[in-house]
């Protein structure tokens, strides 16, 4: 588990927090979605969350280890893969299998296991076949692959995205999506950072930052149940529930989790 | 008085080994007050056509008009404006200001500073408060619409955009989207997208690409009679369009789609009422 | 648009020079540029041309693609052929005299020595890059390095920074024909007005490509601590490269026969 306990971070010379009064959990095989508007203290929270940043007050830790414990900062960092927005920019090897063997590389795992972890990762997140290839002649979603295989080699329990989807077309996105699910469903912990609440709706719990503060936490279902709600904390909520809610208001039992095009004709016009 | 483009097609490398034909066949038509979405996933295209419509690349096949003259002649210059993907990083002067008037300035307008001035106002940002500003420390919403300004102020009649909502946040997005519908009252606006859903339900046309070639085109609400090729081009149908589908397919008596959400609610509502 | 970006001069092929060791060929290299330099006379050249001859059927390089390199020395190259054939009122016979300036067969001879020299070490150690990816090169030149590291010599920093040099070249060549393509879209001229004015026309390509530089720094040293980088010592590689025994027969063997040739020529 990746417990912080009432986390405030405040960066060299800035007069307001980043984070205030912050607390969650985040547990193996369970999806948090973390939304919040620029600036609302996303990317600082999750860079708490590997010992890139440690907590001005209140603590973090990983699996019981204080990150800021000096002696266990690789383990914490193995523990708990990183994974950027812009793939282009997280990409270390000339050859794709370089790159996701750079992490065990780096902790001196030796060849043999390292060509086996390679494999896995690789096989993970869909990319068998693509070891040679090079980072610049691979498309944008097997980019971004790319990098979660390379976090994976590490064989994390937690895997941290910071809009891992943000620059991604709708095929290279739902191929994240999908792999994303596969990881959870082999009980890695997952805190997905974006602005789309479309691509968290299947999250366990989705908690929304406002201004360094936790300002929503609950299921997402819940949340575009609630338009008012999402749109007091500042997100839009997906045209399809826009559209259930008006059914209900014409008076059409609509049910909350019919999130979806089918499922909201699923309640209409049973198949 | 229109951008016009008939019969387009490029080709990379032409001659060489590893040729790659990027477009086939493509017309289309962009006149003022037009909103045309070309959607398409990467690699389909949509970003060549932008560069051909634009005049910094040359047609391989057909040819491209603008207003009756060719926009790479010198008369056409400067008629079609083109904002690229993630165009903040494309910042370089020390001011906000003066990166917007970068265009103005090179196109020989005079006093560039007041069309730049003008430029930041209609997309939402005041030039007192913005212009002195380093571009560099602008918010992400911010930055993106400081950068369209900079295309706006080509006061080109056209104007074509690549992903211009990609990676901003919803109160970014909303922005953006503001700006372009005020920059339609005067220009044609062109916006390239691989999810067109936040345009379609003010666009005044749809262009799909599929691996250079055309496989929809029309008013946005035909596709729910053909949808088959952008469905095959990797494209996925609105959720609002999709459930008007759904229905139709379940035995709803539809006649016309509605795009957006609300209205769409009605014809549902209606739909269903009818069968009782 | 991905448009293959090429850079480094390696020619793909299968071919047992191209599987060898880089650091097999680097060792080959170090023996040939020794055996040239030791030759003095035209059948010690003779024979080495032979090697390169050779070395090019094997590795399948077209010797057009090999002899790339000569044509950048043509001015040089026909400089040196000059200034050693030409002598001031020389004492022996001439070939040809202009006044004072002859030709005469000696400095001829001395001439077109230095420069088939000049051509024979351009075209052989070329066989090296040819044959042998920027990848491969960088690997090879750590293990070469690495018993620097012992006097405080950073053999794995400077191995990274290389490696990281040569992945991200693509990536900003694609970035700088992104921008300039951008801003040429506003209006910008490149190719317009005097030097100064074209160098001026650069600055808004250059200061965005920086800017997006340091940009992509700062994010890749965030990826690099997240995926505990911390500097060369107790890395372990997926692809160490290692010499085979063909590799130490190789070596010796043709090391052995270059200085042979080079001391007895």
């Amino acid at each position: 588990m990746i417990e912080l306990r009432d986390v405030r971070f405040v960066y060299p010379g800035a007069r307001r927090p980043a984070l205030d009064g912050v607390s969650l959990r985040v547990e193996p095989g369970r999806t948090i979605g973390l939304l919040g508007p620029n600036g609302s203290g996303k990317s600082t929270l999750v860079r708490l969350m590997n010992a890139l940043l440690l907590p001005t007050d209140g603590t973090v830790s990983v699996d019981g280890i204080d990150t800021g414990d000096d002696a266990s900062v690789w383990t914490i960092r193995s523990r708990v893969g990183f994974v950027q927005q812009n793939p282009d920019n997280q990409i270390v090897g000339t050859v794709a299998e370089e790159d996701v063997a750079f992490g065990p590389e780096n902790l001196g795992v030796p060849p043999a296991e390292l060509r086996v972890r390679v494999d896995d990762a690789l096989a993970a997140v869909g990319l068998t076949g693509l070891e040679r290839r090079e980072p610049h002649l691979l498309s944008e979603g097997q980019k971004q692959r790319l990098a979660i295989a390379g976090a994976l080699a590490l064989k994390p329990s937690y895997l941290v995205l910071d809009e891992p989807t943000a620059m991604l077309d709708g095929a290279g996105r739902a191929d994240v999506l999908a792999a994303l699910a596969a990881l959870r469903a082999r009980g890695v912990g997952i805190v997905h950072i974006t602005h789309h609440l479309e691509d968290v709706l299947g999250a366990d719990r989705v908690i929304v930052l406002a201004d360094g503060r936790i300002a929503y936490d609950g299921t997402p279902v819940e949340l575009v149940g609630d338009p008012s709600r999402a749109g007091s904390l500042g997100i839009d909520v997906p045209p399809i529930v826009v559209l259930a809610d008006a059914l209900r208001r014409e008076g059409i039992a609509v049910p909350r989790d019919a999130v979806t095009a089918e499922g909201v004709v699923e309640s209409l016009w049973p198949s | 008085m229109a951008l016009v483009a008939r019969d387009l097609g490029y080709t990379y490398s032409a001659g060489a080994e590893y040729r790659i034909e990027a477009l086939r066949g493509v017309r289309l038509t962009l006149e003022r007050g037009d909103l045309l979405v070309i959607a398409g996933v990467t690699g389909s295209g949509k970003s060549t056509l932008l560069r051909l419509l634009a005049g910094l690349l040359e047609p391989g096949t057909g040819d491209v008009e603008v207003d009756g003259d060719a926009p790479r002649s010198r008369v056409a210059r400067g008629r079609v404006a083109i904002v690229f993907q993630n165009p903040e990083s494309q910042f370089f002067a020390e001011t906000l200001m003066a990166d917007v008037a970068f265009g103005p300035r090179n196109l020989g307008i005079d006093a560039a500073e007041d069309v730049a001035a003008a430029a930041l106002a209609s997309v939402g940002l005041d030039p007192v408060a913005y212009g002195g500003r380093s571009p560099f420390t602008l918010s992400g919403g911010e930055a993106r619409r400081g950068a369209i300004a900079g295309a706006l102020a080509m006061r080109a009649p056209y104007l074509l955009l690549d992903e211009p909502t990609a990676g901003l946040d919803d109160s970014g997005r909303r922005d953006v989207l503001a700006a372009i519908g005020r920059e339609r009252a005067t220009s044609g606006v062109a916006v390239v997208t691989h999810d067109p859903d936040e345009f379609l339900g003010d666009a005044t046309g749809l262009l799909a690409l599929d691996a250079g070639g055309v496989v929809f085109e029309g008013d946005v609400r035909d596709l729910i009679d053909r949808p088959e090729g952008y469905l095959a081009a990797g494209l996925r149908l609105p959720d609002v369009v999709q459930a008007q589908v759904l229905a139709r397919e379940r035995g709803a008596v539809i006649d016309r789609v509605e795009l957006q959400p609300l209205a769409a609610a009605r014809v549902l509502a209606q739909a269903r009422r009818a069968e009782r | 648009m991905r448009v293959p970006v090429t850079f480094g001069q390696y020619v793909p092929a299968e071919s047992p020079v191209h599987s060898l060791d880089a650091k097999t060929k680097m060792g080959l290299v170090a023996a040939f540029t020794t055996a040239v330099f030791l030759v003095d006379g035209f059948p010690g050249l003779a024979v080495m041309a032979l090697g390169v001859a050779l070395g090019l059927r094997i590795s399948r390089v077209p010797a057009r693609i090999a002899l790339r390199g000569i044509k950048a020395l043509t001015v040089l190259l026909s400089f040196t052929l000059i200034a050693h054939a030409l002598r001031w009122n020389p004492a022996t016979v001439a070939l040809v005299r202009l006044g004072p300036l002859a030709v005469d067969a000696g400095g001829l001879r001395e001439g077109v020595f230095f420069v088939l020299r000049v051509v024979l070490l351009v075209v052989g150690t070329s066989l090296l890059t040819l044959t042998t990816t920027p990848v491969q090169l960088t690997d090879g030149l750590e293990r070469v390095m690495r018993p620097l590291a012992a006097l405080g010599f950073p053999a794995g920093e400077v191995a990274m920074m290389l490696t990281i040099a040569l992945r991200f070249i693509p990536t900003t060549a694609q970035e700088a024909e992104k921008i300039l393509v951008a801003q040429t879209a506003r209006g910008a001229r490149f190719d317009e007005g005097g030097p100064v004015k074209r160098a001026r026309a650069f600055v808004p390509v250059m200061v965005p490509l920086f800017v997006n530089l340091f940009r992509r720094a700062e994010d890749l040293a965030v990826a690099m601590e997240s995926r505990c980088y911390r500097g060369g010592e107790g890395r372990t590689r997926l692809n160490a490269s290692a010499m085979t025994g063909r590799d130490w027969l190789v070596l010796l063997s043709v090391a052995a026969a270059l200085i042979a040739v080079g001391v007895v020529l």
